[in-house]
């Protein structure tokens, strides 16, 4: 009798990997992405938008853009559809600049091809609170830029570059940041 | 026959069982989302230092040439990149054509690499192969090249059992307004590339022309301009494209006749494709039509058209974080159109073919560390006689030993299709003391089935060093070969003409492993060290088949060094090494004679100077010490050629 190999060196593979996922991981290490999707949360609660923005933008939610790498979407689904300020936070991945039009919230991943300053320049003048990872998102005008420190994330805030969007940040936001004026470096608070 | 090819039972249970399995909880992530910022911040993140992370997770042997490895290199052709990449065999017979294969026979007609340009497939339908010198895209207009090596059959479906070649092109966002870049030198191609963006829209023009080698004066003129439009309705993305493309080329000699003729290619393409996210999930749909005019000098076939339209649907669902489905439905038609010709007869002057496939695949992370992908794929090519649909399967595993090591291990069984020339046609392939001989299709031919077993590590050693390593056994049966023992003896006066038939008498194996070692030497230097071994041996499946049996044609090995040094911010060098053995080149045909490739090194380089921040001046140099070098591919050329090495300088601008 002919024995069918393949199948069963499937079912003994899936069963060993099944008896492999007993292994934990310890509680206080996260994957970095789901961190960032919590703190871009956070960034929203500390975030005044201009009354005007809001009054046209509250009825579809808080629509939080993603540029660059589609391997976030899944990090990002975890505050998907929580809610900030009474506005639900909606998701939409953007892959070209004519989809930024309805952005409240926009986060740029270091994958992202698209040209830094083809962004800012499309979001100008418009109260988009923008969120990246590399220092030429920060020099092309980015509002808040994360970086790893000993392991652990934090960021910067360009407040120059905040002003100009008319949004305001929260004190208490701008205590937990390094603060950059791309022109003149930048300084701990 | 097929029928016989049924899905294991026992498969799909697993499959239908893990999809419907209960989901377990990923309550860290959960408690991640709902911390606050000063709790954030001391919770500390697994990373993957520099690369981009769904690269690193990937259970397959993947290479990315990126952006920056394009421009620092020089590379003029895309052949030229992909020459540094282990288990991919290159090899440029002249002036103007190169043929590539990824753990496989170098051979013109290579019907296992699937070449795609934005994730649609280019290729020639009569012969199930890529014909690179009429590819219509440039290396100025590529953002990036991923090479996957090894079956990929279930995710990217016909012809791509030995490799899948995807190159992305530039969007109009990454773009600057213009920039230009003007090039040429001693054996080496004059070119002229143009881009102007608006963020939106991009226009792109290319043109080339070659003088030819010493060794065969064949020469020609390339040329396409293309476009792409990015917009976005409501929340969707969409993205519109087209190109028109052509080239000429004089005095081309035919692969088996000797006959010397000259050809003009001429075609366009057009593209559609729309995406929108639903929360965490992704649809995403796209049309494509190709068609091209090609006469074929090599094989003193003019005036062949080739159309395919192509559309695809694509739904990827996240059941939970880590537990994503992709389905995806995809529908071809091809029709091709071959005139009468003087050495080349079909069965039917139009012939037309549709191919139907359905995917569903399916990834979890078991743990934070282990992640499990079942792939499944049905397909139905209308160009089998038994047409009753295909099942392909994969398993793909992966699990992180530690931070920064990936093991990963896959099975893949998967089919490859008869080409028309296979199936439907009949062409001279040699003329010897008297006779004809023909290669004639047989349009009752079986698939080839193709299983396959990898291993591979994925490891950041620290100090700036990068391992990726894979290993690889593979297994081909009813392999299709010209049969020299099935003949039809026609006597025509004086002349006698011989067909010899293709037929599935033949079983494979391939086995070998791939290394690449990166290392970065301080923040100025960074080398490549790429390590190929490669075997294959093939045997009479069945007592029918009496011929010779071809074992391999490519190189047992193969060392490559790719190095990058940086002067300074306004000077950098670029310096790769190639070394292959001698390997034999036999033919699988009662008429060939034994063929070889001698030993050879091969050196590219370019030096380049920024003299501004928009401006970049480059001195290159390609396939240093090949000279006198004698290599002869099956299919491809009539006698052996000396590569030719040349120089060049190169003038990039951008506003």
């Amino acid at each position: 009798m002919k024995i069918p190999v393949c199948p069963i060196i499937i079912a003994i593979i899936l069963l060993l990997t099944v008896l492999a996922g007993a292994s934990v991981v310890p509680a206080e290490v996260g994957p970095e992405y789901t961190v960032k999707a919590a703190m871009v949360r956070n960034f929203a609660k500390f975030t005044r938008w201009p009354e005007d923005s809001v009054s046209k933008q509250k009825k579809k939610g808080m629509c939080l853009c993603l540029m660059g790498d589609e391997a976030i979407l899944a990090s990002f689904a975890g505050i998907g559809g929580k809610t900030v300020k009474d506005r639900t936070i909606v998701l939409k991945w953007v892959d070209n600049l004519a989809g930024l039009g309805d952005c409240d919230l926009l986060f740029v991943t270091r994958e992202t091809r698209t040209n830094m300053a083809r962004i800012m320049e499309a979001v100008k003048g418009r109260p988009v609170l923008t969120i990246g990872e590399t220092s030429e998102f920060t020099r092309a005008g980015g509002m808040i830029t994360f970086f790893l420190k000993q392991g652990r994330i934090r960021f910067r805030i360009n407040p120059d570059a905040v002003r100009r969007s008319g949004l305001k940040l929260s004190s208490s936001l701008l205590e937990l940041a390094t603060i950059v004026h791309p022109s003149i470096g930048e300084s701990e608070q | 026959m097929i029928n016989k090819h049924k899905i294991p039972a026992t498969a799909l249970i697993i499959v239908l069982s893990f999809l419907f399995r209960p989901i377990p909880g990923r309550a860290e992530d959960r408690d991640i989302y709902d911390l606050d910022l000063k709790q954030l911040l001391e919770v500390k993140v697994e990373t993957l230092n520099k690369r981009p992370q769904h690269l690193f997770e990937l259970p397959a042997a993947t290479t990315v040439i990126d952006r920056q490895e394009i421009e620092r290199s020089g590379a003029q052709t895309i052949p030229d990149l992909l020459a540094r990449v282990p288990g991919v065999f290159v090899k440029q017979v002249s002036s103007r054509e190169t043929v590539v294969a990824i753990r496989n026979d170098i051979q013109m007609f290579n019907t296992s690499l699937l070449v795609l340009i934005d994730g649609t497939p280019y290729y020639n339908q009569t012969t199930a192969n890529v014909v690179w010198s009429m590819l219509p895209i440039a290396v100025e207009d590529v953002d990036r090249i991923e090479i996957i090596r090894g079956d990929g059959g279930t995710t990217w479906g016909t012809n791509s059992s030995s490799g899948v070649i995807n190159i992305i092109t530039r969007s109009p966002d990454s773009e600057p307004v213009a920039r230009f870049s003007a090039g040429g030198g001693l054996h080496a191609p004059f070119r002229l590339h143009a881009v102007t963006s608006t963020g939106f829209l991009r226009l792109s023009a290319h043109a080339e022309q070659d003088q030819g080698w010493s060794d065969d004066p064949s020469t020609y003129a390339n040329g396409y301009v293309s476009g792409r439009y990015d917009t976005s309705l409501a929340d969707w993305n969409m993205h519109l494209g087209g190109r028109l493309f052509g080239n000429l080329a004089n005095d081309v000699t035919g692969g088996y006749t000797g006959i010397v003729s000259d050809e003009k290619n001429h075609g366009f393409d057009t593209s559609i494709s729309v995406s929108r996210t639903f929360g965490e999930d992704k649809f995403s749909a796209r049309g494509f039509i190709y068609n091209y005019n090609a006469d074929f000098a090599i094989a003193e076939a003019p005036g062949i058209q080739q159309s395919l339209g192509d559309v695809e649907m694509r739904y990827s669902h996240l059941f939970a974080p880590g537990h994503r489905t992709r389905f995806a439905i995809n529908y071809r038609h091809y029709l091709s159109e071959i005139p009468p010709q003087r050495f080349l007869e079909q069965r039917h002057q139009k012939i037309t073919d549709s191919l139907v496939n359905l995917t569903i695949d399916h990834e979890s992370r078991l743990t934070a560390t282990t992640t499990i992908n079942l792939g499944l794929r049905y397909e139905r090519f209308s160009i089998l006689q038994d047409n009753n649909g295909l099942f392909s399967s994969s398993l793909r595993l992966s699990h992180y030993l530690n931070k920064n090591t990936l093991a990963w291990g896959s099975y893949n069984r998967s089919y490859q299709f008869p080409s028309y020339l296979m199936s439907d046609i009949s062409v001279l392939a040699a003329v010897k003391d008297n006779t004809y001989y023909y290669q004639t299709g047989n349009p009752a031919l079986d698939p080839e089935k193709n299983d396959s077993w990898e291993i591979g590590l994925r490891s950041l050693l620290g100090n700036g060093i990068f391992l990726d390593a894979s290993t690889f056994y593979g297994r081909t049966r009813d392999e299709i070969i010209i049969d020299p023992t099935a003949l039809r003896i026609t006597h025509m006066g004086p002349m006698t003409r011989i067909d010899q038939f293709y037929t599935n008498h033949i079983k494979s194996t391939t086995w070998g492993a791939e290394m690449s070692l990166g290392v970065d030497i301080g923040k100025a230097l960074h080398s490549d060290l790429g390590l190929t071994w490669f075997h294959r041996r093939s045997r009479e499946q069945d007592s029918i088949y009496r011929g010779n049996i071809n074992d391999q044609y490519a190189p047992d090995y193969k060392i490559t060094v790719n190095s990058r040094y940086t002067f300074s911010d306004a000077l950098d060098f670029s310096l790769f090494f190639l070394y292959e053995p001698a390997h034999d080149n036999n033919v699988t045909t009662k008429y060939a004679s034994p063929r070889r490739t001698d030993a050879h090194f091969r050196a590219d380089g370019s030096i380049n100077y920024h003299f501004s921040p928009r401006g970049t001046l480059s001195a290159g140099f390609k396939n240093l010490f090949n000279s006198g070098v004698k290599w002869d591919v099956p299919s491809v050329i009539a006698r052996p050629v000396s590569v030719e090495p040349s120089v060049f300088l190169n003038l990039k601008y951008h506003w």
